[in-house]
């Protein structure tokens, strides 16, 4: 028997595409459903499309590792992603769905004093922003995860760490598949299969978009389309800073639950979680070069294995079962862009590169409030597009590290 | 082959054109067109008057012949050997420069910094 | 006999195994004679050969076997000789000849362009009803042992050359714990933990004695051992034009078609123990093998990895006692197919399989649709097969080329109606039912809501049975889902073979720091002493007497050629052109957003010559960054990295220059000043710095002669009680003197301004220089953060701390420490701007933080002028 088969999610499609719809959403991921599910149940608009070219979770959201985690390394950003931790906490009660949501915590190693300076940092502003994090020593990550070489393979000596204690994982197609049922129940529509090709503007506003399955006019048009933004977003005329890199990760067979949380190591750029079906999940660092292939490459999985057996010498005889690759849309302060975008009529939400699924219901619910109140949502007013215009940057180490 | 030790080359970086009129009887490996890298004390005076000529400290050598190269580069390269001539690539994750001259002699070249790293890697 | 080693070595076999020596023997080898390993080894206990060539091969005749060198290797008997057309071969010779997966099919694959080869020899014209000659043989010397392995903490026996399965079934176990056996890597059904390694395909995997099973099974899953071998393995690089993977006719046919045409072969097949795990760019395979890790680099890859035959989806299909055709070809040929196995026709399904455990019974469908019960020990199913094209689709876009029946388009089978059909995970048809009517309809949600497919066989017995029930229920044919390495699963281990972490640099003092007790750290790429154990100790040797340090990581860079000023006005935001030879200039460097991401300093050695230096950390990129802009620029310079060439000592302290002054530096360069001098006898390029507050000298010189330097520097400052400093020691003492480290005191995002160092960019320079246009733009913005002082009494926040102000977040701490020369804590910290300006305290660490004027020791600079 397979306990893991889909047996509570209902996805009810649309019969037909209409020819309009009040809010059309390109890119049914993650951010793209949540956005619909919370425009349909926080603020009563279900006139909505999300237009999907290939099949819902598809694109990144159905591809990463899961970490759920808010400690960020400036205050914006852990107040935006602890919301995200706190509704990803309440998610199964929202949907009434099991979306595998497991509250493991997040110890982060450093084997440096340089890293052990950073993690020191992230420690003292995390707890200032209300994000718990503490700073931990080698005894303690010992006791927090006995699996942890600490002495790193004699290469790679654990001189501390920081603790997250509510760092989490949930299963990436559920969280998908809850926001789609969700927003259908109450009369959105996705659809699937039904690619974006153009955008029809009338002045210089965007009215609706050109699709595999024709024109479909719109109040307003919402590029989530992950990493393929800066195509979506020259078609409204805007120029985004955003390059897309390839991001790979892999998975082993299941074992029996040995590892509890999710282990990241800043100096051997590796991170690594079981899932609750018992597989070992991990990965690094983006691919350096810019590309939208979606081709696995045998380096990256060879340093992975490489640095978690540095790290956990008792994954060392585990079988890797499979590896995939993601397009990332990096933006070049490590931080989200989301908003109305100086085109009338065209909001985006993009700039999630290695670590927007964590941010998926918080980044649904303040873009949905943008939409329907017109003004940005106090949460990501600071990630608005204009910001590097305004020289507002906002730089953040704390997701430069991956996941 | 010969344990991996530092040495002392002389760096030539001018015009292409000096270089390429430059004579020399030193082992000499052409990096790029504008870099020549000299194997030992070398007086040498291109023809270019911005030309840099210095001793460069900055490797380590190791000598074997073409074969035991090309096995070497079998196990932890993911390059191949040409048959004659200079090639540069990662072997066991360090940057190395080859030289193999057609009589079946080769040169190994591992930035000095790596020498301890070339030392545990390349057995 | 003629040669004298046989002879002996025939004595000797006579001796051990009681055999009169006079007795007349043979000398001979296999055609390939390696294949004499497999009589040792492997179980070969048969041979065969065209009955026109053995009319003197008699039963009971001694053979000296003889390897590739012509070597004795061992004594056999020959125990039977039977003369029978090719097509008859008997049954158990595939397995008897040991060859490949021990199948008649693989016998057959070798030995009918043998055997057409020796009837070319011999005038004949090869036919199935060629005559063959069929010799049975016993090993007689050295005798082979009877080995044994542990199967579920019980020993068992098994004949050399079995594969885990095989050793299994022998026993009289399932080898996984139920379900279709292929014997052909297939299916997930006898995937065991074989030595600690589960998921391990029993079936591929040779038996070896003292080996360690545990039986899994499909859906088992297994528990990862608290302590893992460490195992080494190999790994290895191999180059060909044509990569063929499998080796079955269409295999070797496409391999001897490319050699014809002269390009380099290499021919992999998992029969030999050579597994492709995946087909990556390059293209390049990466092939499990016994011996290690393979990379194989070839210019086009061939896939003729045949098909596999297909699985059956019914009640009972995981009972045991069920096999396919090719499965059931090699477990008869070692004699193993119990009798009262039936077999079922081609293309017949079974309704289901009744049993308890093992099979009992079986189920089947007459011609007019009535249920028939057939009795029996065991099934052998013959239902068709399908592509076995995992590889080949991973390949896509690439120079990869399926051939043969891998490339094939197999008809679905029938729907499914009920039963198991994704052995890995456990899916049942109605998991399918239940997902399917819960709207998930596409191949890859319904992969995704079942997970069939995601088990260790990949889909390869699934997703013909998912296309086609997707098929019946939505009427069109769905794509297969994509196919992703690895098909075959490599362990951790075998994943990093090869691989090392990125290395971290030495400089030519490493053992020298070593032995003087240094703890080396990571640190911007290079090992570099931390500390020698007593940081306010080096602290103090700097501020009070003298001390050295080891800087050689700094990245120093020469420039030279006509257009070097032009170049490096466009690089630098500070006036180059106005530099005098003999002086140094601190620089930024910015990227073109404006954004600070290196620092160092410019000496002009003549018109056209200069030396620059960057940060340990920038080094590396620096030349690059040099090299594009020059490029991008049209500048004729020459440029060379001197990183690695040189070292460089820094000599600080109130002391330090006459110490130098006693090693040979008659008039020590003033402040911001360089000379070139004889130190110690080591010809140096001095430096007069001053980044610790103190007078600095920096020595730089050749790498090779640094040791020898630091020693001599030692020897002569002993009366000063000269001590080294490690680095703890000197971001202490910078910190003092408000000095910023790029990418500890900056952000990925700090223009000048921010960092409170607008005096380094000359906006009016008359160049043009990176960054220039953002900077202009970027200041007409009013600022909203800045790198400022602080000051705290008592000891130092942690690094990071943030300033809040009222409760809130005003910014953070980038650097702190605890001064014993001020007697209280100075930090660097970014602080929010309040109304255009820095409000004059915060708290820190519950503490009052005093913004103070930078820098916090010797705002006058005597100190390092002196
Ligand atoms: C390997 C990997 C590991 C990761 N690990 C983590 C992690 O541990 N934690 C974390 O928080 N984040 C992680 N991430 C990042 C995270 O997955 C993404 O940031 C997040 O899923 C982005 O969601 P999205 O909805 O913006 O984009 P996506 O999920 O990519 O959705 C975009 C959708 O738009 C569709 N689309 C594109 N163009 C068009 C068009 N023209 N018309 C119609 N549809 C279109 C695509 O098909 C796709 O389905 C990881 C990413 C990868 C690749």
């Amino acid at each position: 028997m397979n306990e893991f088969v889909e047996r509570q999610i209902g996805l009810r499609w649309p019969r037909a595409v209409r020819r309009s719809y009040e809010v059309v959403i390109v890119g049914g991921g993650g951010h793209g459903l949540a956005t619909a599910y919370y425009l349909a149940t926080r603020h009563g608009i279900t006139d909505v499309a999300v237009l999907e070219r290939d099949y819902i979770g598809g694109g990144n959201s159905g591809r990463n590792t899961t970490v759920i985690r808010a400690n960020y390394g400036i205050p914006d950003a852990v107040n935006f992603y602890q919301r995200s931790v706190d509704l990803y906490a309440g998610l199964e009660e929202e949907f009434g769905r099991a979306v595998m949501h497991s509250t493991r915590g997040v110890l982060w190693l450093a084997h440096s004093e340089a890293t052990l300076r950073g993690e020191r940092a992230r420690a003292a502003l995390n707890t200032a922003c209300g994000a718990e994090t503490v700073f931990v020593g080698p005894d303690e990550i010992g006791t927090i995860c006995p699996q942890i070489d600490l002495t790193g393979g004699g290469t790679y000596p654990v001189l501390g760490g920081t603790y997250h204690p509510r760092g989490a994982t949930a299963r990436h197609d559920r969280v998908v598949w809850g926001y789609a049922e969700g927003a259908m129940r109450l009369g959105v529509h996705v659809h699937q299969g039904v690619g974006v090709t153009g955008l029809h503007r009338d002045g210089g506003r965007v009215v609706g978009v050109e699709t595999t399955a024709g024109r479909i006019d719109a109040g307003v048009v919402v590029s989530a389309v992950g990493g393929h933004a800066t195509v979506l977003a020259s078609m409204a005329g805007v120029v985004l800073p955003i390059r897309t890199h390839p991001l790979q990760a892999a998975v082993t067979n299941h074992y029996a639950p040995i590892l509890d949380p999710i282990v990241a190591s800043a100096d051997l750029l590796v991170y690594i979680s079981q899932t609750p079906r018992g597989e070992f999940l991990f990965g690094a660092e983006i691919d350096r070069q810019a590309s939208y292939s979606r081709r696995s490459g045998h380096d990256i999985l060879a340093l992975c294995a490489r640095r978690v057996t540095t790290l956990m010498p008792f994954t060392r005889q585990l079988r890797i079962l499979r590896q995939w690759t993601g397009s990332c849309d990096m933006s070049p302060d490590y931080s989200p862009i989301m908003g109305v975008t100086g085109t009338d009529g065209f909001l985006i939400t993009t700039g999630w590169g290695t670590w927007g699924f964590k941010a998926i219901p918080a980044g649904g619910e303040a873009l949905a409030e943008t939409i329907a109140t017109g003004r940005p949502a106090p949460l990501i007013a600071p990630f608005g597009l204009d910001r590097f215009e305004r020289d507002r940057t906002r730089a953040d180490r704390g997701s430069a590290g991956t996941h | 082959m010969s344990a991996p030790e530092p040495i002392f080359c002389t760096r030539v970086v001018a015009s292409p054109a000096a270089l390429d009129a430059l004579a020399t009887d030193a082992v000499a490996l052409r990096l790029a067109p504008d870099d020549l890298l000299l194997v030992g004390a070398v007086d040498v005076r291109p023809d270019d008057p911005d030309a840099i000529v210095c001793r460069d400290d900055g490797w380590a050598l190791r000598r074997m012949t073409a074969a035991e190269a090309s096995a070497l580069v079998a196990d932890h390269g993911d390059w191949s050997v040409p048959p004659a001539g200079i090639a540069q690539g990662a072997l066991a994750g360090l940057p190395v420069k080859l030289l193999i001259d057609p009589a079946g002699d080769a040169l190994l070249l591992v930035p000095r910094p790596y020498l301890a790293d070339a030392v545990e890697r390349l057995p | 006999m003629a040669d004298e080693g046989i002879d002996a070595f025939w004595r000797l076999a006579c001796a051990g195994a009681e055999i009169d020596p006079a007795t007349p023997y043979d000398a001979w080898s296999f055609a390939p004679p390696p294949l004499v390993d497999l009589v040792l080894h492997g179980g070969k206990r048969a041979t065969s050969g065209l009955a026109a060539e053995c009319h003197d091969d008699v039963a009971g005749g001694y053979s000296v076997l003889l390897d590739a060198a012509g070597g004795p290797v061992c004594v056999i008997r020959t125990t039977s000789v039977e003369v029978a057309s090719y097509r008859d071969v008997p049954p158990d010779f595939g397995w008897l000849e040991g060859e490949g997966d021990r199948s008649l099919r693989y016998w057959r694959l070798v030995h009918e362009p043998f055997l057409r080869e020796r009837c070319l020899a011999n005038g004949l014209e090869f036919a199935d009803d060629t005559l063959v000659s069929y010799q049975r043989f016993e090993l007689v010397w050295p005798a082979a042992p009877a080995p044994t392995l542990t199967a579920d903490g019980r020993e068992i026996a098994f004949a050399s050359g079995d594969s885990v399965a095989v050793a299994l079934v022998r026993s009289g176990l399932h080898p996984g714990h139920g379900g279709t056996l292929c014997l052909a890597g297939d299916c997930p059904n006898c995937l065991c933990v074989i030595d600690d390694v589960a998921y391990s395909r029993a079936c591929l995997t040779p038996a070896v004695a003292g080996m360690r099973i545990e039986r899994q099974g499909a859906g088992g899953t297994a528990v990862v051992p608290a302590v893992a071998a460490d195992r080494a393995v190999g790994s290895r690089h191999l180059h060909c034009d044509v990569a063929v993977i499998g080796r079955g006719a269409t295999g070797r046919a496409a391999g001897d078609e490319a050699r014809a045409a002269g390009r380099s072969v290499i021919e992999l097949d998992q029969l030999n123990g050579e597994e492709v795990a995946g087909v990556y760019q390059g293209p390049r395979l990466l092939v499990r093998t016994p011996s290690g890790l393979l990379h194989v680099h070839a210019v086009e890859v061939i896939v003729a990895t045949g098909a596999s035959e297909e699985q059956p989806v019914c009640p009972g299909s995981d009972l045991a006692g069920l096999y396919t055709a090719a499965a059931a070809e090699v477990l008869d040929g070692a004699g193993l197919l119990p009798a009262g196995t039936i077999r079922l026709g081609a293309g017949v399904r079974p309704v289901r399989f009744e049993g308890d455990g093992a099979v009992t019974g079986v189920v089947t469908l007459d011609a007019s649709g009535v249920e028939v019960r057939q009795p029996c020990v065991g099934v052998v199913l013959d239902l068709g097969s399908h592509p076995r094209d995992s590889l080949a689709r991973q390949g896509a876009g690439l120079p990869v080329r399926a051939v043969g029946s891998c490339a094939e388009i197999s008809a679905l089978p029938p729907a499914p109606a009920a039963g198991v059909v994704c052995a890995c995970t456990g899916t049942t048809v109605d998991d399918l039912a239940s997902v399917w009517e819960r709207g998930f309809q596409t191949m890859e949600l319904f992969k995704r809501a079942t997970l069939a497919g995601t088990g260790t066989c990949q889909g390869a017995a699934c997703l013909p049975h998912l296309r086609a029930y997707l098929a019946a229920r939505g009427g069109d044919e769905q794509p297969a889902f994509t196919a992703r390495p690895l098909t075959r699963q490599m362990t951790m281990m075998e994943a990093a073979a090869g691989t090392w972490h990125p290395p971290t640099r030495r400089t030519a003092l490493h053992e020298t720091h070593r032995a003087l007790g240094a703890r080396m750290e990571r640190f911007g790429g290079w090992w570099r002493p931390w500390t020698y154990g007593d940081t306010l100790g080096e602290y103090e040797a700097v501020r009070a007497g003298v001390s050295i340090g080891d800087v050689s990581t700094l990245g120093k860079m020469l420039v030279s050629g006509p257009d070097a000023v032009g170049f490096l006005e466009r690089i630098y935001p500070c006036p180059v052109g106005d530099l005098e030879p003999g002086r140094v200039r601190y620089a930024l460097l910015l990227d073109e957003r404006g954004y600070v991401f290196d620092d160092g300093v410019i000496i002009r050695d003549d018109e056209r010559r200069f030396f620059l230096t960057f940060t340990t950390g920038g080094a590396s990129g620096a030349e690059a960054w040099l090299r594009d802009w020059a490029e991008a620029f049209g500048c004729d310079v020459r440029l060379l990295d001197r990183t690695a060439a040189l070292g460089a000592i820094n000599v600080t302290g109130p002391r330090a220059a006459a110490l130098l002054r006693r090693c040979g530096l008659d008039t020590p360069p003033a402040f911001l000043r360089t000379a070139d001098a004889v130190v110690c006898g080591v010809p140096c390029r001095v430096l007069r710095i001053g980044f610790t507050g103190e007078p600095s000298f920096e020595l730089h010189h050749d790498a090779g002669r640094s040791a020898e330097l630091w020693e001599a520097l030692m020897a002569a400052g002993a009366a000063d009680d000269i001590r080294p400093h490690g680095l703890e020691a000197l971001l202490a003492l910078r910190l003092e003197k408000g000095h910023i480290i790029v990418g500890m005191d900056t952000d990925f995002d700090s223009t000048p301004r921010r960092l409170g160092m607008e005096w380094a960019v000359r906006m009016d320079k008359g160049h043009d220089f990176l960054g220039r246009d953002a900077l202009e733009r970027i200041d007409r913005i009013p600022l909203d953060r800045r790198l400022v002082g602080l000051e705290v009494d008592g000891d130092a926040p942690v690094e990071g701390a943030p300033l809040l102000d009222g409760g809130a977040v005003r910014g953070n701490v980038t650097s702190a420490w605890r001064s014993p020369v001020l007697g209280r804590a100075v930090l660097l910290a970014f602080a929010d701007l309040v109304d255009g300006a820095v409000p004059p305290t915060f708290e820190v660490d519950g503490r009052t933080a005093r913004v103070v004027d930078l820098p916090f020791l010797d705002p006058e600079g005597v100190r390092v002028r002196a």
